[in-house]
Order: C-alpha cells, then structure tokens, then sequence
C-alpha cells in the first residue's frame, strides 16, 4: 500500500481509532496484524519470505544469547547468511550472473546459468538490515533476545517504516511496543503535520519534478545547461521522495505513539561529504558505520592510513550496491568513497590553501563554497544513480558542455528550455515556476528547522500562522498532487 | 480521541467540499456523468444529440453499447480514421453505425460480431484497416476507460476535477453561462459536445467541431503534422505504424472473423486507411524493411479477403482514392471529404455496397463541397 493513496487515507484512520480503542494488551497484534495487510497490498505472498526471515531470527537470537564463545560467532554467522543470502539471490543474482556471463564470453569460456526470473520483495533490503541490526546487538550482549514471536515479528514490520525506512536499531524501537501509548492530542497534531509536510515534498515537489526528469533523461537534449538542470532536479526529486516518505513515516508513527529515528537533517546545506552522509539517508550510513565499517577498520588497522581509506571505499561502495543491481549504483558509491577518501587525504592542504586566500576570515563565503561544492559533487553522483545505464550517464555528461553560454540567455530559458524539459502546455511555464518556488520554499522552512533545531518550526508559531500553512500545504497536494500515481523511489531498494 | 477526530473531520471535510463543489456543478451541468446506454437513448431521441464528454474516455464501451444495441444495415468498424463517414453518405433508406474506435485491436473483430443475435446482423461491414493493427507487438491499443458511475466517480475525485478549474479559470475553456445556455438549448452530452460542438453524432460518426475549428485542423496542424511525420518516417521508421514483419496473431483473428462473416451472410469491405501522399512517398522512397512490409501488408490482406469473396481495397496513399494532402485534419485522418472520396472509390468497386448509397448523390455532395470538409451545419 502506498502512503499517497486512496486506500492508505482509509487505512489508517481505521487503523489509529481501533489501535486506541482496543485493550492495550491486544495492541502488538492489532499492529502487526495492520501492517500485514498493509505489506499484502503490495504482492501477497511477499509476506512469507519476510516471515520466513523473521522465524530464523528470532530462534537464531534466543540461540546466540543462550550461547557462548564459538557456537554464538557460527550462529551469528547463520543469521548474516540467511539474510544477505536471501538478498542476494533475490535481488544480485540475476545481475552477478549476467556479469559472470559476460566476463565468461570475453574469456571464450562455456558458461550458462539460466536467469531466475525473481521480483524483489518490497523493502527486502530495508528488513534484512533491520534484521541484522537485531540480531548482532544481541550477539555483543546490547540487547537481550525478543521473547516474543510477535513483538519481534512487529519490529521487522511495523508498518511505517516497513517498505522504506527508516532502519531501526532495537534499543530504540522494541520497547516501544511493549510501553503504554495514550491518545494524546499533541501527538497526533505534530504527526499530522509531520505527514503532511512528508506529502507535501512527495506529491508536490517531488511527483511534479518526474516526468521533467524522466523527459530530460529519456531524450538526452543535447544541451548542457538543460541537462545540468535535470540532474539537479533529480536530485531534488529524490530528496523529496525519499525525505518524505521519512516524513510520512515519522508522522504515521507518531500518531500512533510512537518515535522513529529521523532519516535526513537538511542534507543539502552539508559542508563535507563526510557531514552529506550524516544528514543523508541517516539510518542506513549509521547502519553502515556500525556494522561494516568499524568492524572493517578494526580488521585493517594495521594497514593505519591506507586501512582507513580502503574501509572507506568498500563501505560505500557497498552503499551503492545496496541501491540495486547495476553498476550505475556500484558507480554512485564508488564514488562517494572517493570523495570521503580524497575529502580526507587532501583536508589539511584544503585548510592551509584556505588560510592562504584569506577565506578562513570570511566564514560565511567559505561555508557557501563548502556547500555548494558538495552539492555539486553530489549532483554529479545522482547522475550516475539516476541514468539507466553507466554508457547514458557518460552520455549526458559529454553533453554538459554543450551550449553552455545559453544559461545566461534569459530568453533561452524562457522559450527554448521548457521544450526540450517537455513542457510544451499551456502554462508549462507558470508550472515550472511554482516548481522551483515549492523547492526554494522547502529550503528556506528547513534553513529555519535547523536554526531552531527543531523539525517542526511551525510549533513555534501563532496558530493562525499555524492553520494557514497547513491550508497552504493542503491545498498544494489537493491541486498539484496525485494520489498513487508514482510510488516512492526508494521502495524498490 | 472522538472531539479531536469530529474536529479532524470538519477541518479537512469542509474544504474538500467547498473545493469539490463548483467542478462537480461542471459536471452536472454538462451531463458528464451520463452513462453510454442512456447517451444513445438520448440521441436515438434527437439525431441532433452530440455525445462528447470531455473528463473521461468511454469511446470504445460506447460503440460497443451502439453495436449491441442500434440495429444497423450497414457497420463501420475501425479505429479513429473512419469516424468521417457519415449517415449523410448513405441512402435514406440505409441505417448506419459508425463503430470506428470501438476496434482496440483485431481479437476484437469476432466478438463484435457475436454481439449481434442470429438474423439482426448488418448486412455489410466496412472494416478500415489501420497498419498498426498488424504490427508485431503494437496490435493493440488499451485505453483505460471511465464507463461505469463509479469508474467517473473515481476519476474525477483522483484529478479530473482538478482539470476542470485549469479549464475554467487558467485556460478559460468554458464560461459558466455558456455551459448553462447550451445545457437548456441542447440535449448534447459532455463538455466537449456542448461548449465546442464536438463528438460523436447520433450514427457514432465524429463531428470535429465548428467550421473555425475545422479550418484550423486543415489550414494549420495538418499540414505541421504532415510535414513531421514526413520527416519523422525519413528518420527513424521504427516509429511509424507498420513494422518488419506482418503479425500473425491479428492474421488470425482477422481470418475468424471473415468466416464467421461469410457463415453469417454479411458482406464484409475490407480497406487500408489513407496516409498523405507525402509520407507515404517518404516511405516508399526508404528501401528497407518497413517500406516492404507497406507493400507486403496490403497484398496478404487482399488474399484473406479475396479467400472469402470479399473485396479489399488499398488507400494506403490517399492519392490512390483522388484524396489531396490538404483534405487532412492531420497526418492520419481524413476529412469527411476525403473520406467520401473513399466511399464513393469503394462503391464503385463493389456493387454490394452500391446498393446502400446513392452514387449519384455522393458525387453531387463532392462536387458540391468546396472546402477541404463538409460544413458540420450541414451534417447536423
């Protein structure tokens, strides 16, 4: 079931009037009964391979804590088998066989293995990470094992984070479940709006900046300022995308009671790659850092400099292979290692070339290069996440200088531009206009959300300013939004 | 939890409401929400009766409801492209249905016939055959359709309605008083067919509009539209309606249908529909692939027809049927002109369907059209 759609607008009132009208001890079942029905929207018998995950970790958990010394490693190593096993063949095996098949055919070697023709199951990535999560905090002894069948099955499917995220770590959400959660009206007012800003950057910035994207990159204009623009907007489309969804989640969780962890901090005001990551999809870069990258550090200090920077580039590169199978993703990854690595090596010449131009005395002209090259460094990665193809991306890309000069043609952008995004209807401009207006005004909201360091800056203010934004917002999805019609980028991950 | 919910509900209800109100008044004005059935009641009611809904698509259920449901001596069936033959063209005494866009792709054909009882089937059928309909992996066209009261609903609720402010205040497609004036004057249904005369007549032909309208089509996208296809097949003809290779899915339904035609006594015309003369040449003068299968196409069809005694004729070049480029609403339909041309071709050819029109008449009506298009006040 998708968030933006009809059936989730009546869903979840269903769902919140009786989670608080029934007996608190029947509540974990109720929930887990809903989010059931909300994962079989989607394919029905999905469910089964996120119960038969669910069954081997929660009996694996109980046996790794009862355990000691090696017999808990080999369990350990059971449950990571089974779940990135799981993953792999569902969704690397066909992409890993076409590869071998390549190499194999370049090296005049017979090799067939048929391709399984196998749908990923909604979210399989997300579970499995969750999963693992659970099952190595008991493995160190930070978290005793789930007794309960059903709370833990909750845990891997509660239904706001269940297709998308957020990657909850156990401390923070298994007791939760078991904690008392009373209608409070605070509650649903800040989950509310949490949501409707969610759907707000979903269906209107978001969905609207689709088919401009999809046009842009479908036909390859041969012109650079047009092309540069699709990247950004792309990037903007997936923030919007996948933040709200985050939001919606949030928000979702919070009426019903409950605190998720947040999953983006203004990404795009960082000033490093390293601070990009820390706003950045937050779950999984922290899912990351715990579970692969410290372990991977500790296994190569001895290789001091060199182990830091090797630990650096296999970790994201890994990132981008979790995005999906294909080597535009490995691309995207790879590259983000790349710039954490040379981020890294090159930080103290950075310093000292800044002290030397006299920027270390103008911050704040220094922190708007910062963040506009960083922005810049990750626009450039979200083309290769975006393109079909590493041979369409380099297409693009040999393309961006074309026609360069026409980005200061304001009649260029005025007549020509929308054409070739594919906006050729009456109003095409007007449209193109509230675009980028809703983008900067999302900006400008989350400028303030940071400044006051806190997510929901609108709490601050007077109520009728309070009801106005939210009629505004209300108003835009209602006008420019449509529900269900494209379902979010990162469900497919 | 039950006063924040009420409160909940009246902030959001009220809005939407308020919001809904005015494209759902659109709605009731133009008759947008009347079901296919009661259109045709409507228009067997008043021949002058238009049915164009304008938010919703609903053509092929509506063809589909006219076959089952108008008796008929003579069908037309085809996509778009034959919408331009008219009850006009027939002799009085000829009942016709015009079932064009009511064929999504050729597996169609032997139901259509089915819808027919045994004894109140047409006596002849024109079946305008469009290439696409034979092209391997394109056969079909499915456009999802808004029939039922609940499919219009849901489609209004999900977005139509948002059309109908862009109409009303940004595009300024319709006034108000306008809507209301044609409502109380005309038994038309929808939008389209009130406000800009444009929709099916009461035999399912098309009206294009106006005269104004017409000659826009004709005077300034036709000949846009020509010349970009032009270029367009010049460049890449894989684009284009015909393919490599002929499919032998359609192949076969296509012959099911002849024999169960033949079984059944109705002689069936089979014709290629036209192309302007300037893409058809661009095509010819390509020599690959695509351009062979424009020559194999009609040359298989004609054995299948000519297997059942049927005659089968060939306008893929409209200058085969004396139709000039400029008797083109675009670079794939023909004027009604053009497509009179057509008929009076075809009866010439075939003394079964000579006995449903009048000749002289249609030759009389050609001579007598000095436009490009037949004036639509006198096809009303």
């Amino acid at each position: 079931m998708l968030f933006n759609s009809f059936s989730f607008l009546i869903f979840f009132p269903i769902v919140v009037v009786l989670y608080y009208s029934i007996p608190r001890r029947f509540r974990v079942y109720f929930l887990l009964l809903a989010s059931c029905i909300f994962y079989m929207a989607f394919v029905p018998w999905y469910i089964l391979i996120l119960f038969f995950l669910i069954g081997i970790d929660f009996f694996l958990g109980q046996a790794i804590e009862k355990r000691t010394g090696h017999a808990r490693r080999v369990l350990l190593v059971v449950s990571v088998i089974s779940n990135l096993g799981t993953l792999f063949v569902f969704k690397y095996l066909n992409f890993f066989d076409a590869n071998i098949a390549a190499l194999a055919h370049a090296l005049h070697w017979n090799y067939s293995l048929p391709l399984l023709s196998l749908v990923v199951p909604l979210g399989l990535s997300f579970h499995v990470f969750q999963s693992l999560s659970y099952v190595i905090e008991v493995y160190r002894g930070k978290w005793k094992a789930e007794r309960n069948f059903f709370v833990y099955a909750l845990y891997v499917m509660f239904f706001p984070q269940l297709v998308a995220g957020p990657i909850e770590r156990p401390q923070h959400l298994l007791p939760q479940f078991r904690a008392e959660h009373q209608w409070r009206d605070e509650n649903a007012i800040t989950g509310l709006e949490r949501m409707l800003w969610g759907f707000f950057k979903k269906m209107v910035i978001a969905d609207n900046l689709a088919p401009i994207v999809d046009h842009i990159f479908g036909t390859v204009p041969h012109n650079g300022p047009v092309l540069i623009l699709g990247v950004v907007l792309f990037t903007y489309q997936l923030y919007c995308d996948f933040s709200g969804y985050s939001d919606i989640a949030v928000g979702t969780a919070r009426v019903l009671g409950f605190e998720i962890m947040e999953n983006f901090n203004r990404p795009f005001a960082a000033r490093s790659i390293a601070d990009f990551w820390r706003r950045w999809h937050i779950s999984l870069s922290s899912w990351l850092r715990d579970y692969l990258f410290t372990p991977l550090l500790w296994l190569w200090r001895g290789a001091g400099q060199l182990g830091f920077y090797a630990s650096l580039l296999v970790t994201f590169t890994l990132i981008g292979l979790w995005h999906g199978a294909n080597w535009t993703y490995v691309v995207f990854g790879a590259l983000h290692g790349a710039y954490m690595v040379i981020g890294a090596a090159t930080q103290k010449w950075r310093n000292r070339f800044a002290e030397l131009i006299g920027l270390v005395r103008l911050p704040r002209l220094r922190a708007a290069l910062q963040t506009l090259t960083v922005f810049a460094l990750v626009c450039f990665s979200t083309l290769f996440f975006r393109a079909d193809t590493i041979g369409q991306a380099f297409t693009m890309l040999a393309h961006m200088a074309d026609h360069l000069a026409q980005a200061f043609s304001v009649s260029f952008w005025w007549r020509e531009a929308p054409g070739l995004m594919g906006l050729s209807a009456r109003g095409a401009k007007v449209y193109l206009f509230l675009l980028i207006l809703a983008i900067i005004g999302m900006e400008v909201l989350q400028y303030f959300q940071e400044k006051k360091a806190t997510l929901l800056v609108w709490a601050k203010w007077p109520s009728w300013g309070r009801i106005s934004w939210r009629y505004a917002a209300l108003a835009a999805i209602v006008f420019f939004g449509y529900l269900g019609a494209t379902p979010f980028i990162y469900f497919k991950f | 939890m039950w006063k924040f919910l009420l409160k909940f509900i009246l902030y959001i209800g009220v809005p939407v409401v308020l919001v809904l109100a005015f494209p759902l008044y659109v709605y009731w004005q133009a008759r947008e929400f009347t079901s296919v059935h009661d259109a045709i009641t409507t228009q067997a009611a008043s021949s002058s009766a238009l049915f164009g809904i304008g938010y919703d698509y609903a053509s092929r259920a509506y063809k589909e409801a006219m076959l089952a449901e108008k008796p008929a001596d003579v069908v037309i069936l085809g996509s778009s492209r034959v919408l331009e033959l008219h009850q006009l063209f027939f002799a009085s005494s000829t009942r016709l249905v015009n079932a064009g866009l009511g064929l999504p792709d050729m597996s169609r054909l032997p139901a259509l016939l089915n819808d027919h009882p045994a004894g109140s089937e047409p006596k002849v059928i024109l079946l305008g055959i469009d290439p696409w309909m034979f092209k391997p992996g394109e056969e079909t066209v499915n456009i999802p359709q808004q029939v039922t009261l609940g499919d219009r609903l849901w489609a209004f609720v999900s977005g139509a309605w948002r059309t109908v402010y862009s109409d009303y205040f940004l595009f300024h497609k319709f006034g108000l008083g306008q809507l209301a004036a044609a409502r109380s004057t005309s038994s038309s249904i929808g939008i389209n067919a009130l406000i800009n005369d444009e929709g099916f007549m009461a035999d399912g032909s098309e009206l294009y509009g106006r005269r104004g309208e017409l000659e826009n089509y004709v005077n300034v996208v036709a000949p846009q539209a020509i010349e970009q296809m032009r270029a367009s097949v010049a460049s890449d003809r894989a684009d284009f309606d015909f393919g490599t290779s002929t499919s032998a899915a359609s192949l076969r339904e296509l012959n099911i249908f002849l024999a169960t035609a033949e079984a059944r006594g109705i002689h069936v015309v089979g014709f290629i529909t036209p192309y302007p003369h300037a893409v058809f040449q661009q095509l010819m003068s390509v020599h690959d692939s695509y351009a062979q299968e424009a020559v194999l196409l009609p040359a298989v069809l004609n054995a299948f027809f000519t297997h059942y005694n049927f005659p089968f004729f060939n306008y893929m070049d409209a200058a085969s049927a004396g139709i000039p480029d400029s008797e083109f609403l675009d670079f794939q339909h023909v004027t009604d002109k053009g497509a009179l041309r057509i008929l009076i071709a075809m009866a010439q050819g075939d003394s079964t369907l000579r006995a449903y029109v009048s000749l002289p008449n249609l030759k009389s009506l050609l001579a007598h059209t000095p436009d490009a298009f037949i004036d639509p006040a006198d096809l009303k």
